[in-house]
């Protein structure tokens, strides 16, 4: 087992590195010469130039790549173009947001699809299979931020339940956040959700005909034991790996749903960031994400191992 | 070929109570797209005395998993449905009983040992769960009692080393080992039954051997009644006291194992011990030409007519035969059962 | 289980009336959601010789009204009827789609038939690549590429091409793959050699029904990606409109007028859903016919 973590995360991290170098080499391929975009129109070639030399922009790939490694190795992310702001600073005040919203919308989405795909697959066929079928064909066909603006439209404006756009960050005052976070937590979640029943309904029902369940049925087991402690075990390996790929998309989903609800979560900030073409900021998102994605990954075949130890993977 | 009778076996009397005991079971399959359901085990009646072993022999799509699957209500209801008859434990009825009595029979007073060991068993448990799992549900015992009593089954089916295999998964267990363990949970809370349903077929030959003398001791030492559904005589003699034949969802002929195989008494029967190879004698291996009927279409007079080669018309082809008792609880369903001299085995 | 049991024992299966009904029914729902994405796409690529207005033209009196005859979605707050641009709107994202569809297919597809059927060294090094493409969360990593890139739509698009890349890689990866393992088989066997025409035949057969249902797929998510993205400002740049970026002006008259975030946001779903159930029954169609090697 930790021999297993170990040689996943040994991977990781040259993954990691190649991941920045990428990143970083894009970066210097930007059309936008940063130096000229912070200065201005009205910038003279020469405070041009002295402001190059300042960033360091004027040195070869390599060796920029290398004084940003080292930073890096001694907890700074670079600073940003506009504004000098170290980026480590940025991304950590977005991050609580993010996780919020991200980590809520996982739990959500884990605990309604879970159960009900289990239940669904073990009872497949029949019209009301049928019909949630059709249910979640639609809402998977529903972009998020449009699902989060018709709630924003129902629930606070027309029915003045709950707070609209302009929640800004995670206070101490849980309710309070609650009711702001909950919308936008529904929105990234509700296509999730379906995509998860749908594959774990997929798999229970494939696991229901296996020989194994008749043989605990001859011991005389009920079948709501049955279903959760045999199928669920058994069914729910590719959902668990499902569930870890779908915490990335979420990240990225978030971000656009945070730009509905002007939530300052690390998805806006690499929006506001890709808009004013401050790479510095975009390049500290996309390697603390990946490195996010990476351990999701990780916990994800571990909750795997524990759930089905076989030889070999099916 | 040798038939081994057992010491222990008494040759069931009028009196002797009657395990199991299935009097015209018919089972159909569902057919969707037809909007209807195909008989395919019509008019079965099998009779399981006490401590006997029972052989239901057939080829596949015969219809005798179909039969055993049906005694504990195992059958999914979507696809097979048990349109008619009655299916008693000891005199107890079981058709009528509730989904949760039902539940109560099945591991506890019924165990059932499956086909294929290396699909039977949850790889996401270990062997000890498995059977932790059984006897918690049927017994009182708890912890340590219950440690110690899956330790006693895996010993008594003979795995060897139990305190290691306990907590191994099923992966870890070779074909032979995984069949014992199905049979260790069969038998975890002394049923008076155990139906087991082509329970070597999925073995090497040797592993065969070895399960089948267990499943014989099982018998003996825990005095059940067995089922063993098979399409392999050769299972039959090695284990079998009666044999009941079965053929396109018929019953054709039921004996003593010795009747049966030195003194057959229906043509399908005769070829099936005339397929049998034997050693030392130099052959063609002997098939039936023909195939069975397919559910839906049998025909209305015998079944085996078409590839019968004692076939009288008319009196085969019109009339379905009964099955008639012939002494010496020995019965057969041919109407020319009493002008036919057929040669068994050894003959 | 029982259902193999119950498969055993074969019921003749009989070619009746009812039975053809059931195949012709599934596969009519797909035809009728097809010709409905035709329609779509047809009015969307022909809407500037259909009798409607000008999606550009203003009339500030009519601004922000209500569906009538005369602007049968009724009109935006610049008095531009929304059905017209709408229609136009949809063009855009069609077309964006494809663009980034095409771009994951051209930069997955070669790689991934190559590694498949040589594998190797070169398997495991290109792989790792594109498990690094996709450790990254999908948006983020568009998001990334167009602030690098530049903020126009093809730009956009070849950012979420990139995204798209790994899963026709692995595709077609997969597919190959297979012929590979087939060949040396048949080469083991046969002492001819087989042309490098007859595997390349034989790996495009093998390739082609599980990449067109792939491509499909690819091209619904391409639709909600360009739309997320140009409803962030990333991607389509005024005064071109698509239907995301019909969806951020939408977003600030919510409450007064929400009918102008419905209908941009409907005909992503249609859209979606069209191609979504089309996929779907070109992947039933795919599938029956290796059911008889099943």
């Amino acid at each position: 087992m930790l021999t297993m973590i170990g040689r996943r995360t040994a991977i990781a991290v040259p993954l990691l590195l190649v991941v920045s170098f990428a990143v970083f080499a894009l970066t210097s391929v930007s059309s936008t010469d940063p130096a000229r975009a912070i200065l201005g129109e009205g910038a003279t070639p020469t405070s041009v130039h002295t402001l190059r030399h300042q960033l360091g922009l004027d040195q070869p790939l390599l060796q920029r790549y290398w004084s940003w490694l080292n930073d890096l190795l001694h907890g700074s992310l670079g600073r940003s173009w506009y504004g000098n702001v170290p980026v480590a600073d940025k991304i950590a005040q977005g991050l609580p947001v993010t996780a919020a919203l991200v980590l809520s919308a996982l739990i959500l989405t884990a605990v309604v699809a879970m159960p009900l795909g289990l239940y669904a697959g073990m009872r497949a066929g029949g019209r009301l299979d049928k019909t949630f079928s059709a249910i979640t064909g639609l809402c998977l066909a529903m972009p998020e931020f449009w699902v989060a603006l018709l709630l924003v439209l129902v629930f606070s404006e027309k029915l003045r339940l709950l707070p609209g756009t302009g929640a800004t960050s995670i206070t101490t005052n849980v309710w309070s956040d609650a009711q702001h976070l909950i919308v936008p937590v529904i929105a990234i979640s509700l296509p999730q959700m379906c995509a998860l029943y749908r594959q774990t309904r997929a798999a229970a029902a494939t696991v229901a005909d296996q020989d194994f369940i008749r043989t605990a049925r001859s011991t005389g087991i009920s079948e709501a034991s049955l279903l959760w402690t045999h199928v669920a075990k058994n069914a729910l390996v590719p959902s668990v790996t499902l569930l870890g790929l779908q915490l990335g998309r979420m990240i990225g989903i978030a971000a656009v749903v945070e730009s509905v609800y002007g939530m300052h979560g690390i998805g806006s900030i690499a929006v506001q960031a890709a808009l004013s073409s401050d790479l510095p900021i975009v390049l500290g998102v996309v390697l603390v994400t990946a490195a996010v994605v990476m351990a999701a990954n990780i916990l994800a075949d571990v909750a795997c191992h524990y759930l089905a130890p076989k030889a070999r993977r099916q | 070929m040798r038939l081994r009778t057992r010491a222990e076996y008494v040759p069931a009397t009028r009196d002797t109570a009657l395990a199991l005991s299935i009097s015209g079971l018919e089972i159909g399959i569902v057919d969707k797209v037809a909007g209807r359901v195909v008989p395919v085990v019509t008019g079965v009646d099998l009779a399981l005395a006490e401590r006997e072993v029972l052989g239901l022999v057939g080829e596949s799509g015969s219809g005798k998993s179909l039969t055993s699957l049906a005694i504990t209500r195992l059958l999914d209801p979507k696809s097979v449905r048990v349109q008619s008859g009655s299916i008693r434990l000891f005199g107890r009825e079981l058709r009528t009983l509730s989904e949760a009595s039902m539940r109560a029979v099945r591991g506890k007073d019924i165990g059932m040992i499956f086909q294929d060991p290396m699909t039977s068993l949850d790889p996401a448990f270990t062997v000890g769960h498995q059977l932790n799992s059984v006897l918690r549900r049927h017994t009182a015992l708890r912890d340590r009692a219950i440690r110690e009593r899956a330790l006693e089954l895996l010993a008594l089916v003979g795995l060897g080393d139990p305190r290691r295999r306990i907590a191994q998964y099923p992966h870890q267990l070779s074909g032979g080992a995984r069949q014992r363990v199905m049979i260790a949970m069969a038998v975890a809370c002394q049923p008076r039954v155990l139906i087991a349903d082509e329970p070597t077929t999925a073995l090497d030959v040797t592993t065969q051997a070895q399960i089948l003398e267990l499943l014989k001791n099982l018998a003996d030492t825990l005095k059940m009644s067995t089922l063993i559904a098979t399409h392999d005589l050769g299972v039959v003699a090695d284990v079998c006291d009666r044999v009941a034949v079965m053929y396109a969802g018929q019953i054709v002929e039921q004996a003593s194992a010795e009747q049966l195989f030195y003194h057959p008494k229906h043509p399908y029967t005769e070829r099936l011990l005339l397929s049998l190879p034997r050693v030392g004698v130099r052959q063609d291996l002997q098939g039936i030409p023909g195939q069975p009927p397919r559910a839906g279409n049998f025909p209305p007079g015998c079944r085996f007519a078409p590839r019968c080669g004692y076939i009288d018309a008319p009196r085969c082809v019109v009339t379905a035969p009964q099955l008639r008792q012939l002494g010496d609880a020995h019965s057969a369903r041919c109407v020319r059962v009493d002008d036919l001299r057929l040669s068994g085995v050894g003959a | 289980m029982t259902s193999t049991l119950a498969a055993s024992v074969s019921i003749p299966a009989p070619v009746d009336r009812r039975s053809i009904w059931r195949a012709f029914a599934r596969n009519r729902l797909s035809l009728s959601v097809l010709v409905l994405f035709v329609l779509i796409v047809l009015a969307a690529v022909f809407a500037s010789v259909l009798p409607l207005h000008h999606p550009n033209a203003q009339s500030l009196a009519d601004r922000l009204q209500s569906p009538s005859w005369k602007y049968p979605l009724g009109t935006d707050e610049l008095g531009r009827d929304e059905l017209a641009r709408i229609l136009a709107a949809t063009r855009i994202s069609l077309w964006a789609a494809l663009q980034a569809t095409a771009v994951g297919i051209v930069l997955g597809v070669p790689i991934g038939l190559v590694t498949g059927f040589v594998g190797g060294r070169l398997d495991s090094v290109l792989s790792r690549a594109f498990d690094t493409i996709q450790s990254i969360p999908p948006l983020i990593l568009a998001i990334a590429i167009v602030a690098v890139l530049g903020r126009q739509l093809t730009p956009a698009m070849i950012a979420i091409g990139i995204v798209f890349s790994p899963t026709f890689y692995r595709v077609s990866r997969a597919a190959a793959s297979t012929v590979a393992n087939e060949t040396y088989i048949e080469a083991s066997r046969t002492m001819g050699q087989s042309t490098p025409r007859i595997l390349l035949t034989h790996v495009l057969g093998n390739v082609a029904p599980a990449l067109i249902v792939q491509t499909s797929t690819t091209f619904a998510f391409g639709i909600l990606a360009e739309a997320a993205l140009s409803y962030l400002g990333l991607g389509v740049q005024p005064p071109s409109a698509s239907l995301g970026s019909m969806l951020t002006s939408a977003a600030n008259l919510l409450n007064s007028s929400p009918l102008l975030t419905i209908e941009p946001g409907l005909m992503i779903v249609v859209l979606v859903l069209c191609i979504s159930l089309v996929s779907d029954a070109l992947r039933d169609l795919s599938s029956g016919e290796r059911g008889s090697e099943i």
